[in-house]
Order: C-alpha cells, then structure tokens, then sequence
C-alpha cells in the first residue's frame, strides 16, 4: 500500500513551518526522501543525493553542487545508498561535518535539518 | 423541471438522510489537518497553472488543479477552502446516483444504492480528501446519468461528461467508455456514441494539448504503473469484502438468477462492474482498493438486483396455501 501521509498528523504543519523558518528561501534541500505535502508546506526544493555512500562523499556531493542544508528523516530513506548514514548511529558520524540546527518529531517522523559545518572547498 | 418531481415518503427520507450524511462527513472533513501527498501534488500543480511555474507532478490529471485553480481566483491561495468544497462532488455524486436510478428502479431501490455508496468506508475516506477520487466519481455517474436521458442535446453534454471522467482521473475513462458501449448497445441507438463522441474528443483533445504546452509532454501515469497482464491479479476479489463490505456476497447471487439478464438496463452495470475489476486485476503492480470507488455504484446496484430478485421469487399459491394451513390453521383448530 502506498503511503499517503497522516491527514490526522497534528504536528506536520508546523514542524513544515519550524524547518522552512531555518532555511532561507531560494535554497534547496538536500534529503533522503520528501512528499508533496513537504514541498508545499515548506516552499523549498528537495534534491535525492543519488551515487552517496559515505558521511564524506554525501559532503563531497553538497559542496560540489552548492548545497549547504541537509534534511534527513530518522531511520528511513528513499535512496538506498544512504540508508545506513541515516540511521540513529549512522546520524551521530554526521555531526563530525554537519551543525545540526533542527530536531522535530511528527506523529511519523523525526525530522533532523543540517548545515554544512565549515566553508569546505573540494 | 423540479415542479414536475412529486416527492414521495422516500424522497424525503432520501434528503433526510442526505442532511444527517453531510454532517457527519463534514464532521469527519474538520478533522483532517494536512491534505495527502497526492493532493499536495494538485495543489501544487494548481499554483503552477495560475502562475508560470512548470507543474510540480505534470504526470497528474488536470481537472482537479483546474478546479483548485479556479475557487484560489475567487479566494486567497488556501488548501483549507479546497479541503471543504472539494468533498462536495462526493455528495454530489449522491445525489446523481439517486436522480439516475430513481427514474430507472424506482425511489427505494435507487435509496438503497445511494445510501449504500456513499457509506461505503472507501468511499467516504477518499471522498473527503483532496483527490481525484469523488471528482471522477461525479462525473462517471453524471455520465450514466446523461446517456440515460430521452433527450437527445443531453448525449451532448454525457460525450462532456465522459470528456471530463478522463480530465479528472484518467483511468476512470475506461469505465466510462464501457458504459457508453454498454448503452449504445441497450439502445440499439448508434446516434448516442455519435453524438457523445462529437462531444467527448474535443474535451480529450483539449486536455492533453494544455498540458503538453505547458509540460512540453503528456503522461498519464507512471510508468511502472502501466504494465498490464493476462494473468489477473485475485488482489480484488480477496479485499472484496473489506472494499465493499459483506453485501458484496449478493453480487455473485444477483449473477445466478435469470431475472438479472431479461432487464437490459442491467447490462450497463455488469459490465461496469466486470470491466473495472478486470482492467485494475490485470496491472501489474499497483492494487489498491481505493481504485475500487468507481465500480461502487455498480456492486451496490447489483446487491439490490439480488434482494429485489429474492423478493420476487414465484411461490405458488399451493405451496403458500400449505404454508398458512400449517400455520394458522393448527393454531385456529386449538381454539
């Protein structure tokens, strides 16, 4: 069955609302998996880091294409490859490059929202 | 036309029930506090028609963002406005089922159909949302509703409504065209398919020309979901009764007594129904039972042709004479 989003999720508007208050606009999103309804509340572009296989390579991958937020759903991706980097263990190796400046819990999801530590230059 | 409708007790009790739905469905609409990913799609495919943003889902049928579109003109760009008056065609779809079968079985077998459709726990789910489920819903029974008509401009306007069961849902055109069949075939009367097809190209035509010359393409679906087969999946027939509840036990009965196939109108809902079932039982990845909204109507009414069939059992006036002797004649003797 696919999923179609808990309409009865008191806490997904809001949470929609903190995140995109942490993102300036024009930005984009780099995350593991996102809906619609994700887009529409939050106004920001999403991006898949497609061909990511390490905390490193997913760096490597933002500063390449100029991206500095990373939105990442606790324990659950989309793209397989990061699957691993997402989990609970996975997410404290982050912190070695990333600030974690957001942490929201939604009926269904815990929401982490990163920036890029430093100005890193490949 | 109105004043010439006598109501009867079932009317009323029809609109009567139809009060108390609407309560309580919109009751159940004041819960919902996020629209579903689908729908956030339409609403952002709406935003891309007024603006000149690209479609957010270009994959997605129009009519549903046109709609949106055109109550945000009169209103500020808000989903909760889109949340209250999209449900609307869910009832809407109601009443037009009542209208149809009113005309055609009679006030209390077109109450139990209505009734039993818009209860129907899939129905009333999706038909709160904001999807395309209650939009093509409406037009489909509009659809019926039209090439029904002894009028001969209404085959016009169901070649629109079958226009626009495509423009809301476009798989949703498949039972439609059965139906157009089925009745042109009842009919004998090839000036209904010529008239509604006059009508029916054109709004196809102009659907898939806005969205190609907005999205540079025209897709209907996803492509994983396209895939048919011969080997059909049972995935229906298992989630019957959870689709439709236990009342679909009568459709199989209804298909058992002869009577079912002397009244031609009941042609139109068999193959509705068997058309449907077999085009979603034959995908090959994609089952779900929300697909099953738009044969509702023709289960529901094939539930009733078996209840109406029982009820019309001959008994002879022998047996039935047998009957009241053992009865009351026993009971009559002791006094």
């Amino acid at each position: 069955m696919p999923y179609y989003g808990d309409v009865y999720d008191k806490k997904f508007i809001p949470v929609m609302n903190k995140l995109s208050s942490l993102v300036p606009k024009n930005e984009t999103l780099v995350s593991s998996h996102h809906f619609g309804n994700m887009d529409y509340f939050m106004n920001r572009s999403f991006h898949f880091p497609h061909g990511v296989n390490s905390n490193l390579s997913l760096l490597y991958y933002m500063v390449q294409r100029n991206f500095t937020y990373l939105l990442v759903f606790e324990n659950f991706s989309r793209v397989e490859d990061v699957t691993d980097l997402f989990t609970m263990t996975g997410l404290k190796n982050l912190k070695d490059l990333f600030i974690e400046i957001g942490d929201y819990t939604t009926d269904e999801y815990r929401y982490h929202l990163y920036r890029i530590k430093n100005n890193y230059t490949f | 036309m109105l004043n010439s409708v006598k109501l009867t007790k079932i009317d009323i009790l029809f609109i009567s029930f139809l009060i108390l739905f609407s309560v309580y469905f919109y009751m159940h609409i004041t819960m919902i506090v996020n629209p579903t990913i689908d729908g956030a799609d339409y609403l952002l495919n709406a935003h891309g028609w007024l603006s000149n943003e690209p479609l957010y889902a270009p994959f997605r049928p129009p009519l549903i963002s046109w709609v949106i579109a055109g109550i945000w003109l009169i209103t500020n760009e808000s989903w909760i406005v889109i949340q209250y008056l999209l449900p609307a065609f869910t009832l809407a779809a109601g009443v037009t089922l009542y209208a149809l079968l009113r005309k055609q079985k009679g006030e209390l077998f077109a109450f139990g159909v209505s009734a039993l459709t818009l209860v129907n726990q899939i129905v009333f789910f999706w038909g709160m949302q904001i999807q395309t489920e209650s939009l093509s819903l409406f037009f489909l029974i509009l659809s019926l509703f039209l090439l029904k008509s002894e009028k001969e401009k209404h085959w016009y306007l169901a070649g629109v409504a079958i226009g626009l069961t495509f423009a809301s849902r476009y798989p949703v055109f498949v039972p439609a065209l059965t139906i157009l069949i089925a009745e042109s075939v009842i009919q004998r009367n090839s000036k209904l398919v010529k008239k509604a097809i006059i009508t029916c190209v054109p709004v196809i035509a102009i659907v898939i020309i806005s969205v190609f010359l907005k999205t540079d393409a025209f897709s209907g679906a996803f492509e994983r979901d396209t895939q048919f087969t011969f080997l059909l999946s049972p995935f229906y027939i298992l989630h019957s009764v959870h689709t439709w509840s236990l009342v679909v036990i009568l459709v199989p009965i209804a298909f058992l007594f002869r009577r079912t196939y002397s009244d031609k109108n009941n042609y139109t809902y068999i193959a509705w129904f068997l058309v449907s079932l077999l085009f979603w039982s034959a995908n090959t990845t994609n089952f779900q039972e929300r697909f099953m909204i738009h044969s509702t109507p023709a289960v529901y009414y094939l539930s009733m042709i078996a209840i109406e069939n029982f009820t019309k059992i001959n008994i002879s006036k022998v047996s039935l004479s047998r009957v009241r002797r053992h009865f009351v004649g026993k009971d009559s003797r002791r006094k």
